[in-house]
């Protein structure tokens, strides 16, 4: 029989738990006569993607196909783009009977569906959780153990948390999640917030219909193999809870090859010795190495630890690091699986301190195969393996201190250690498991190809001959054939010669089979990349030209831009300066509007005195009338009286001159006021014209000029204007007092 | 009054397959009025076809077997069972036109003659220019073949609607429309069950017979279509099919090839395509190989089947069989 083996990793790239046990598997059903094919991916830069090499182990052979591509998304990570297509060549290749699964992340599941499709029964073995947690640990993104089964809401809510802890740039290493006591406050409360059970579905409703569709792919995956096999029954009872038939899953207890560590003497009680505590596994948030540390640092004067682990989580494996420093802790780092005995050897008790659903650790089985006692945490799958008090010690998980008194009961009871160690029963053997796993193989894989319904009588002979030369590899019919053409040389009477055996070219062969599927391989990806780079080169060439004519907008938008901005600049300055010439012409106009008003109440007091004077013009006008009419009545009085004529030839002369001196008064006064009126007017337009200007702002420092210019006009025309109203004031009293005009008239009224 | 012909067709039971082909054959025969006899083999292990045959076409006689026999087992169990000493032996999904057998009854000659079997024109769905009869047997690789040069691309152009209607030898009649002789089917030992369970059997049974001394003529002048349905193809893999013409070619190749020179040709050739076949893993050449090589003791060496009178050489029978050799 010829079975494949498909798993996510192999050694010696890939060494721990299950990679090393599908190895040991490998070599054990060799060992029973089971032609075993594995099909397993590895990184190696140098190769196309999804080439495939086959290499020749110890009994079977390993296909390793290489997958350098990162995942881009949920559902590449769920099933690889042709990785299925690749899948069904190496079918086709190695024709099994059956294909057993360990494991298919890293592969997709993609590779099941190719498997049925092809009509091969087929086996998966759940070494974690993944079939029903997308995440394989069934623990949250907080690193809380995770119960919600088919709720692809819950699941939503994790996608949704790692999203965010990937958005913090420092746990972009986080693996299972994070320790949400190693989050600032902020972040820790985001994360529960974004993993709260009421949280609105609205929120995140496109992560959950993503979810939904993943989580329906994944099972209608598993859903086509034949059975399951779960290490444990929390396991089995966990896949049924999630959604698997009972019929099909089955417990399959781990085997593990015992012999080399049976053969290690015993461990010794720490009433000789310091006693040596050790831990062997990844060393990983949720294996609880830090639950650990902190268990052992009060102990570190009283016992030894021993650490061998790593993992590609460098950051907690560097704070680890530093803690084990602290606590004088002996950190080895990695093994490889050949140390595994003399690991064992160098430890007296091993201790599991889990902080998930921990499922059945190889080590337990290893270290119990040494007789060294195990302290564990207490999940339920870890019950199934360590029995409490009988053959190790379980404890809380994450509880330091109970794991600390676990570890305190060992140094301070050497009977309990002993007790202990002497209940370790024997390990079930990996020769034993794999017996059982043939009989399952057996059921599933009869040998004899089941014929398709309706084949006519006459035809199912051939069909079924037809059918199992389907079940041969290339490589088993072209020996087959190669051998019989010689016996059929024979038959002929032919040169048997002529048939040449085909093993001497099974290995070119080989070689060309592969170099042929590299080809294919790189002449459709050449044609792809050809055509893509076609492709790419026209669109760059589009975007070339828009880049040319962004680039002439852009340096046109540049320079105007420039121009702008240097016009801004000016403008800003000018902004500045004109702001001050503003501040400096409100000042200057609020002063000038201040002089304006001085100058408005001068004129009105120019306009009274004008009109003072005007009043006295008219005063004059009216006296001198009276004059005329009584130099009329003087001369008329004359003429009667001549001894009054003297006297009034006397007065006439005098009234003459007072006459002569009032109308040259009066004339110069009237001149003056014309002038006077004339002035004002010009006045009162240049002030307008002025005042004009510099409320336009136009001009403003003209505008001060002619402000300035019109203050002084206008004090020097105030002057001049109270000058001369004083003289015509004086020059009227001068008149009227010197021609004793007002007692003349009076008395000229009295004889009247 | 024409001879009479007895009419042999193996059917599976497949009743919308056969009801047309019987139809245009039963208004042939009503037609010809030679009182030739339709007898169907029901070959489908079951007794499927009796009663509706008796019920739609009275004239026809069903021949029923309790087990699936295979096409050549239930066509040579009609020949035995045949009144008549003229077989027309025709698959169900044949559909035969007006006057499809004088010519053939024409060139089979009279009782004397050295004719085992003459073949119409088959076209493929009803195609003009689409013929199946017209054969020839060449070697590829050092493995006989079967070509048929009028649905091949390559050959089509050379064969025009005249050359089609005349009358050549072929290698073999296709067993799916042919008219033989009883007589000399029997002489030389019928259908060699080393070919069962399908394909090549009838190309064994022509180049018996040419080996015989008999010959196998193309008659253009008869016409009947082939619908091709697929009276294996719906009931077996493909994979098995190809694999059994693959295996029969090469059974056919052991069992006739003669000339020493021709079959270390051969030898030579399958090592080396055993080698390419490894590379370009053409799986069906392998698999039809492995079953062959497992088979050959049926057709070489103390299991090979001779007919008594058989003189002719393989690469003779070739060129005189060719409708296609110059001159």
């Amino acid at each position: 029989m010829r079975i494949a083996l498909v798993v996510h990793g192999f050694p010696p790239h890939e060494c721990t738990g299950v990679e090393t046990h599908v190895a040991a598997l490998a070599k054990c059903l060799g060992q029973h006569g089971v032609e075993v094919e594995v099909f397993a991916p590895r990184k190696d830069p140098r190769a196309p993607e999804f080439a495939q090499r086959r290499e020749a182990r110890e009994g079977y052979h390993v296909t390793w196909i290489v997958a350098n591509q990162t995942p881009r998304s949920a559902a590449e990570h769920l099933d690889r783009p042709g990785m299925a297509a690749a899948f069904g060549e190496f079918l086709e290749r190695t024709r099994p009977a059956l294909v057993h699964f360990h494991h298919v992340v890293k592969l997709g599941v993609g590779l099941i569906e190719e498997t049925a499709r092809r009509g091969i029964p087929s086996i998966y073995t759940a070494h974690d959780y993944y079939p029903i947690c997308h995440r394989t640990v069934l623990a949250r993104p907080d690193l809380t153990r995770c119960s919600t089964l088919r709720d692809s809401a819950a699941c939503a809510r994790c996608d949704t948390a790692v999203s965010f802890l990937n958005r913090q740039n420092r746990w972009s290493d986080y693996h299972a999640g994070v320790l949400p006591e190693s989050l600032p406050a902020a972040e820790r409360t985001e994360l529960a917030r974004l993993l709260e059970s009421s949280r609105p579905a609205s929120e995140y409703s496109e992560s959950i219909e993503s979810r939904t569709a993943l989580d329906l792919r994944r099972k209608e995956a598993f859903d086509l193999l034949d059975l399951v096999l779960a290490p444990t029954q929390f396991l089995r009872a966990q896949l049924i809870a999630g959604g698997f038939d009972a019929d099909r899953v089955v417990v399959d207890p781990y085997g593990i090859e015992s012999a080399a560590l049976e053969a290690l003497a015993p461990p010794r009680d720490s009433s000789t010795r310091l006693l040596t505590f050790g831990y062997l596994g990844g060393a990983l948030k949720h294996k609880g190495l830090h639950v650990l540390l902190e268990a052992f640092a009060p102990l570190r004067d009283q016992a030894r630890l021993v650490i061998h682990a790593d993992s590609s989580d460098r950051e907690y494996v560097h704070a680890l690091q530093l803690r084990a420093q602290e606590l004088g802790v002996d950190w080895r780092g990695a093994f490889a699986a050949a140390e595994l005995a003399s690991v064992l050897e160098g430890i007296d008790v091993l201790i599991v301190p889990s902080i998930w659903w921990e499922n059945a650790p190889f080590v337990i089985r290893e270290a119990f195969a040494a007789s060294r006692p195990v302290i564990a945490s207490d999940t339920p799958a870890l019950r199934e393996s360590v029995r409490d008090g009988v053959d190790g010690v379980l404890v809380p998980p994450g509880d330091v201190a109970a794991l600390h008194a676990a570890m305190q009961r060992f140094i301070d009871e050497p009977e309990l250690f002993k007790l202990l160690m002497g209940n370790v029963q024997p390990q079930r053997s990996l020769d034993v498991q794999c017996s059982e796993l043939l009989e399952r193989y057996g059921k599933l894989a009869p040998g004899k190809p089941k014929l398709p319904e309706g084949i006519p009588a006459s035809a199912r002979a051939f069909t079924e001959r037809v059918l199992h030369t389907e079940q041969l590899t290339l490589r088993e019919l072209a020996q087959t054939a190669s051998e019989g053409l010689s016996a059929l040389a024979a038959s002929l009477g032919v040169d048997p010669t002529l048939a040449q055996p085909v093993d001497v070219r099974e290995l070119a062969i080989e070689h060309l089979q592969d170099a042929r599927r590299e080809i294919a391989w790189r002449v459709s990806r050449e044609s792809r990349s050809i055509a893509d780079l076609e492709r790419e080169r026209e669109l760059r060439m589009a975007l070339a030209s828009e880049l040319k004519r962004a680039q002439a907008d852009g340096d046109q938008a540049r320079n105007a831009l420039h121009r702008a901005q240097i016009e801004l600049a000016g403008r800003g300055r000018e902004l500045e300066a004109s702001e001050q010439v503003i501040d400096a012409a409100r000042s200057a106009l609020a002063e000038e509007q201040r002089a304006h008003e001085a100058a408005r109440s001068a004129l009105e007091a120019a306009r009274h005195a004008l009109e003072e004077a005007s009043g006295y013009c008219n005063q004059f006008a009216a006296q001198l009338e009276e004059l005329r009419v009584a130099r009329e009545e003087l001369a008329r009085e004359l003429s009667v009286s001549r001894a009054g004529a003297l006297r009034a030839e006397q007065r006439a002369a005098e009234l003459a001159s007072a006459h002569t001196d009032l109308a040259r008064g009066f004339s110069e006064l009237l001149a003056h006021a014309q002038w006077l009126e004339q002035e004002s007017a010009s006045l009162a337009r240049r002030f307008g014209h002025d005042a004009v200007a510099l409320h336009s702002g136009t001009d403003f420092i003209a505008a001060r000029a002619a402000v300035d210019r019109f203050e002084r006009e206008l004090a020097w025309r105030r002057g001049e204007m109270t000058a001369a109203q004083r003289e015509g004031g004086s020059l009227l009293r001068a008149i009227v007092r010197r021609s004793g005009l007002g007692r003349r008239l009076r008395g000229w009224e009295e004889d009247k | 009054m024409s001879t009479p012909v007895s009419i042999v067709i193996p059917a599976l039971g497949d009743r919308a397959l056969l009801e047309p082909g019987l139809r245009s054959l039963v208004k042939e025969v009503e037609r010809r009025g030679a009182g030739d006899e339709i007898l169907v083999v029901d070959d489908s292990g079951e007794v499927q076809l009796g009663p509706w045959l008796y019920d739609r076409f009275p004239m026809v006689r069903c021949l029923v077997h309790a087990e699936n026999l295979g096409f050549a087992k239930a066509l040579a169990a009609g020949i035995h069972t045949a009144a008549h000493p003229l077989i027309f032996a025709m698959n169900s999904d044949v559909r035969v036109r007006q006057g499809f057998l004088e010519p053939l009854l024409e060139a089979m000659g009279d009782a004397s003659s050295s004719v085992f079997a003459a073949v119409p024109r088959i076209l493929l769905h009803g195609r003009a220019g689409a013929v199946e009869s017209l054969v020839s047997l060449r070697l590829e690789g050092g493995v006989a073949r079967a070509a048929q040069p009028a649905l091949e691309d390559s050959d089509r152009a050379v064969l025009d609607e005249e050359r089609l209607r005349s009358n050549y030898p072929v290698p073999f009649p296709i067993g799916g429309a042919c008219l033989l002789r009883k007589d000399l089917f029997k002489r030389i030992g019928g259908f060699d069950p080393a070919f069962e369970p399908f394909y090549l059997e009838d190309l064994d049974l022509g180049w018996r017979a040419w080996k015989a001394g008999l010959s196998c003529w193309y008659v253009g002048a008869s016409v009947v279509e082939h619908e091709h349905r697929g009276t294996i193809g719906v009931r077996i893999p493909e994979q098995v099919i190809l694999t059994a013409i693959e295996r029969n070619r090469l059974l056919f190749t052991w069992k006739h090839l003669d000339d020493p020179k021709l079959q270390g040709d051969h030898i030579r050739q399958l090592s080396l395509r055993v080698g390419e076949a490894g590379i370009t893993e053409d799986r069906t050449f392998l698999s039809a190989l492995c079953l062959a090589l497992e088979d050959r003791h049926k057709v070489v060496g103390d299991g090979r089947a001779r007919a008594s009178g058989e003189t002719a050489s393989f690469e003779r029978i070739r060129t005189e069989s060719d409708p296609f050799r110059e001159g």
